[in-house]
């Protein structure tokens, strides 16, 4: 298989097939991180284009030290944070659409409705997170990505990300049990 | 190591059924993906945003083609003044016989010193803002004019030095070609340098003029026009050197400077 360097090299010729066949290969990974990080299909759908097109810009400016797909999430974790300073986010941060992508035929009605709620739970829980807590969480559980270079990424140094790391695993726990907590009084109510 | 050791690398004091939720939590979390169609529509946006080809050639092709086109925009006066100038340079050189090549130093740096009028009336005559608005950027513009002057004075000189090789059988070719070059590239670099820091037509008159009372001096002293002829061919060599070193860098700083002004342009257009 074509290395992402090798890919890099043949795009900055202009090849067009290279680079189809690169955003490919990174796009899933891009748009999970956007996506869990935004929590918004479409807004998630524009800024990962947006990160793409810096990728491209700026390829030449790539050093080859075969850490592409490192040099790519800092990209898109340096693009998401200023979507979230932005004023755009701050108003649809209370929107947050009820995705319906769970789809299991065998399931009965309850445990696809006990499902959606879950992921909403959570999804909310994640948006809730300061950017900072947000950032590492995803990269570290989602992207499986090691401390060293979440700590590159976000430009932080170790024990900083790892102390994020656990502060957003604390307040994530505290917003699902106050989520709960409310879920119990509506329910005795 | 567990699952929740593995995931998050840190302390063990968070270790608890809480956190081993929070894990579960998580793993619900799954991304709708784009389809395959959304994802095609957005490589056919990054096309447009692909590397060119040998983009500095192509750059460099764009440049000469341009410079070419400048051609009309040069002013009548200035072909003028120069085949005047090279008239007068081979009825002298023709009649220095005691030293033929005293007069290409003279000559030499002249039709570039002029051609910088041309270069720079744009600026000069405040139009730099409206070449600014246009799809060409005013440095493209320079830097073509640039090349244009560049190789009219080149041709000039090497017309007038094989004039001068063919009617006067005295003459060494490649010391007269060195002795016009050095001048040429040496004074054409700082006049370009001054240039770009001093804005005005005058400036170009100054330089001429100052370019002549040396010239003067140096030539009715018989010492010191001895020792400029008669130097080791390294140090001609050391001074074309910098004069190219000096106009290329000047070029670059012309492109930087107006490029830094239209990428302004751009920052404020795209933060409204």
């Amino acid at each position: 298989m074509t290395t992402d360097e090798e890919l890099i090299k043949e795009i900055s010729r202009g090849n067009q097939a290279a680079m189809e066949v690169l955003i490919k290969r990174h796009y899933k990974m891009i748009f999970a991180y956007i996506y869990r990080s935004l929590g918004d299909y479409h807004i998630s759908y524009d800024i990962t284009q947006e990160v793409l097109i810096k990728v491209i810009k700026s390829i030449k400016t790539y050093k080859e030290d075969g850490k592409f797909k490192n040099w790519l999430m800092k990209i898109a974790v340096n693009t998401c944070n200023d979507y979230h300073r932005s004023s755009s986010f701050n108003k649809i941060k209370n929107h947050v659409e009820l995705d319906s992508n769970i789809v299991d035929e065998e399931s009965n009605i309850l445990d696809i409705m006990s499902r959606k709620i879950e992921r909403q739970k959570i999804k909310e829980a994640i948006i809730e997170l300061p950017d900072y807590q947000r950032n590492v969480l995803i990269l570290k559980y989602y992207h499986d990505l090691k401390i060293k270079d979440i700590a590159s990424m976000t430009q932080a140094n170790e024990s900083t990300v790892k102390s994020r790391l656990k502060q957003g695993l604390e307040k994530l726990k505290h917003i699902l049990e106050r989520s709960d907590a409310r879920g119990q009084i509506r329910k005795s109510i | 190591m567990d699952r929740y050791e593995k995931a998050f690398e840190i302390q063990s004091d968070m270790k608890d059924e809480s956190v081993e939720d929070i894990l579960n939590y998580l793993n619900q979390y799954t991304v709708e993906f784009p389809v395959e169609e959304e994802i095609d529509s957005t490589i056919d946006v990054l096309k447009q945003y692909m590397p060119n080809k040998n983009e500095r050639m192509a750059k460099f092709c764009l440049l000469v083609r341009m410079a070419a086109d400048e051609i009309t925009f040069i002013s009548k006066t200035y072909w003028i003044a120069c085949t005047i100038l090279f008239i007068i340079g081979y009825w002298t050189t023709m009649r220095e016989i005691d030293n033929p090549y005293a007069t290409i130093i003279v000559f030499a740096p002249l039709p570039f010193v002029l051609g910088i009028l041309e270069i720079f009336k744009g600026r000069d005559n405040g139009m730099s803002e409206i070449e600014l608005s246009c799809k060409i950027s005013s440095s493209e513009i320079i830097i073509s004019r640039i090349i244009l002057i560049g190789i009219y004075s080149v041709l000039m000189n090497t017309a007038l030095a094989c004039l001068l090789y063919i009617f006067d059988n005295s003459i060494d070719f490649m010391r007269i070609s060195v002795l016009w070059l050095s001048p040429f590239t040496f004074i054409s670099g700082i006049s370009l340098w001054v240039v770009m820091k001093i804005k005005g037509a005058y400036v170009v008159n100054v330089l001429i003029s100052i370019w002549c009372i040396l010239a003067y001096f140096a030539f009715t002293n018989d010492t010191v026009i001895k020792i400029l002829l008669k130097l080791n061919n390294a140090v001609y060599l050391g001074i074309i050197f910098i004069g190219i070193i000096l106009i290329a860098f000047q070029i670059k700083n012309s492109a930087n400077r107006y490029n830094n002004i239209f990428e302004r342009g751009n920052e404020i257009e795209a933060g409204t």
